[in-house]
């Protein structure tokens, strides 16, 4: 189905409006409109085709110096993908000591990207 | 404490503070010392879990923890002491008075000083918000500190006050942490924060923002019970009768302005800007006071910690000069801003020496012209597709471009 999406580029200051037109599903593009540079079109593209987010929360810890660790996904992953990413994070409870870059969970929701820490916790 | 003089004592251990460190250590300090108050060093970074930082300093997206720890490791390879837990009651030229449990009441010596302390965000009494005062009205920052840190969640259906980066970021966290942000208010006719936090966390998420527009009212006797939201003059900021709208909601987190903490710095003298109220600083980031220099969010806020680190491994690197009596001195002179310059800083140069002026915008101008103004002679001018308050601005001068000239003049055109 061809639809049309404003996409706001964050590649820059500048914020260009881009309008792109295709099917996003089958990840047809038929028109990009509205962009100044090549990475402007670039970004456009990709956001209408697969949107990806870096996905940032904390988990519990236990015996450790403060209450909670943060994470993040070492690299993006799909949009859509992000409340069920919270879901998952909530029932993650972590001991003792945790240091930053440890895997939490690897191959995060079946994206092939880790879950990792993102910050130290001493052991208490 | 003993009768150690230190090179150089910091005061404030976050991003400004731990820059600060690296750039005086690098520049050949010696003694180098961090008084931080909080458990950690860090600062505010160890909250802010989103990622969005480092991209200009290490060229890859980091979390604010991560963007930290690489300062925190490098402070520490370098042998940098720090004190934690500990409250600094008293700056001087070349003292520092501190309390903490286990040194009690302490003065710690320094050849040069540097204010790191950053800043403090606006609270619902400073932006004077009419209304009821129950519980359930949080400054944005508060609020993820208690979300991000503790492990406390702060409500269920949360009305923002403000876009700032701060608050934008807290619309997307409560969000993912299972709220409901019903809006974001901003008083302007524009985003006060980045364009990439309006699109990352209020359109990824529809939640509506709405420019030109204020609490004027906070209702609820034990718990917020919902606010008030009206639509502004945009011209006079006035709020714009019979347009008020009820929204229920059990929480109000405001991101309406950071401002420079600067009560250290009064009580030593310290010359502040009425503009960004932060001190007043040359293109080394000293302040009137010649030992004391100051960086950071303490001097004016940032929009990124990026520039923090670069501008207080400056101050590090000046300071560090300083003590080991190598800082040019000399007469300087004023840093000028013309129309549609809220404010420069340094707010003064030494003409001898290349300076980089970083400099806002008062308010958002399309298709401008940015001109640099030696005296009366034109030495730069650039085009610029837009420019916006909320994203700071940088020119570099050179010596031999600003010879003999009394002033600099910055001019958005």
């Amino acid at each position: 189905m061809t639809t049309e999406k404003k996409i706001i580029c964050i590649i820059c200051p500048q914020g260009c409006n881009i309008t792109v037109k295709g099917d996003a599903e089958k990840g047809i593009i038929e028109s990009v409109e509205g962009f100044t540079c090549k990475r402007g079109k670039a970004y456009a593209e990709n956001e209408f085709t697969h949107p990806l987010r870096i996905l940032t929360s904390s988990v519990k810890t236990e015996g450790s110096s403060f209450p909670l660790v943060p994470v993040r996904t070492r690299t993006a992953i799909p949009k859509e993908l992000l409340f069920e990413g919270m879901e998952e994070i909530r029932k993650i409870t972590v001991k003792g000591k945790v240091s930053c870059g440890d895997v939490i969970v690897a191959n995060f929701l079946g994206t092939g990207v880790d879950l990792i820490a993102s910050g130290d916790v001493e052991a208490k | 404490m003993s009768n150690k003089i230190y090179d150089v004592i910091i005061v404030g251990g976050g991003p400004a503070g731990l820059a600060a460190a690296v750039g005086a250590k690098e520049a050949g300090a010696k003694d180098v010392l961090i008084v931080e108050r909080d458990v950690t060093l860090g600062g505010i970074l160890e909250q802010c879990i989103h990622p969005g930082f480092g991209l200009k300093t290490f060229g890859e997206e980091l979390t604010g923890p991560e963007y930290a720890h690489r300062y925190i490791e490098k402070v520490l390879a370098l042998g940098v002491e720090y004190k934690l837990e500990t409250m600094v009651l008293e700056v001087g030229k070349d003292t520092v008075t501190g309390i903490n449990s286990k040194d009690g009441l302490f003065i710690a010596k320094g050849k040069s000083i540097i204010l790191a302390m950053g800043c403090r965000e606006r609270t619902r009494g400073a932006i004077m918000t009419p209304g009821t005062r129950p519980a359930g009205v949080y400054t944005a920052g508060a609020a993820q500190r208690l979300v991000n840190r503790q492990n406390m969640m702060v409500g269920k259906r949360v009305v923002i006050l403000g876009s700032g980066d701060i608050g934008m970021i807290m619309a997307r966290r409560m969000t993912l942490e299972g709220a409901k942000v019903l809006a974001v208010a901003e008083l302007m006719d524009y985003t006060a924060g980045l364009t990439r936090n309006r699109v990352q966390c209020l359109e990824d998420f529809g939640i509506p923002l709405l420019l030109s527009h204020t609490v004027v009212e906070i209702k609820g006797n034990k718990r917020v019970e919902g606010v008030v939201i009206a639509k502004v003059d945009p011209a006079t900021k006035k709020p714009i009768a019979g347009t008020e709208k009820l929204y229920e909601c059990d929480t109000l987190l405001l991101s309406c302005g950071l401002i420079p903490e600067n009560e250290l710095s009064k009580a030593a003298g310290v010359k502040l800007s009425r503009i960004t109220s932060g001190p007043e600083v040359n293109q080394f980031m000293q302040t009137n006071l010649g030992s004391v220099f100051a960086c950071g969010n303490v001097v004016h806020v940032n929009d990124l910690a990026d520039n923090v680190s670069e501008e207080s491994e400056r101050a590090g690197k000046y300071a560090a000069l300083y003590a080991a009596g190598k800082l040019p001195a000399g007469k300087e002179i004023p840093t000028i801003t013309g129309s549609n310059v809220r404010y420069i800083c340094p707010q003064r140069i030494n003409p001898n020496e290349p300076a980089s002026l970083f400099f806002r915008a008062a308010a958002p101008q399309k298709n401008v012209t940015v001109k640099v103004f030696a005296g009366d002679k034109e030495i730069y001018s650039k085009k610029l597709i837009k420019i916006n308050p909320g994203e700071m601005e940088k020119v570099a001068v050179k010596p031999e471009d600003i010879a003999g000239a009394e002033a600099v003049t910055i001019q958005v055109l």
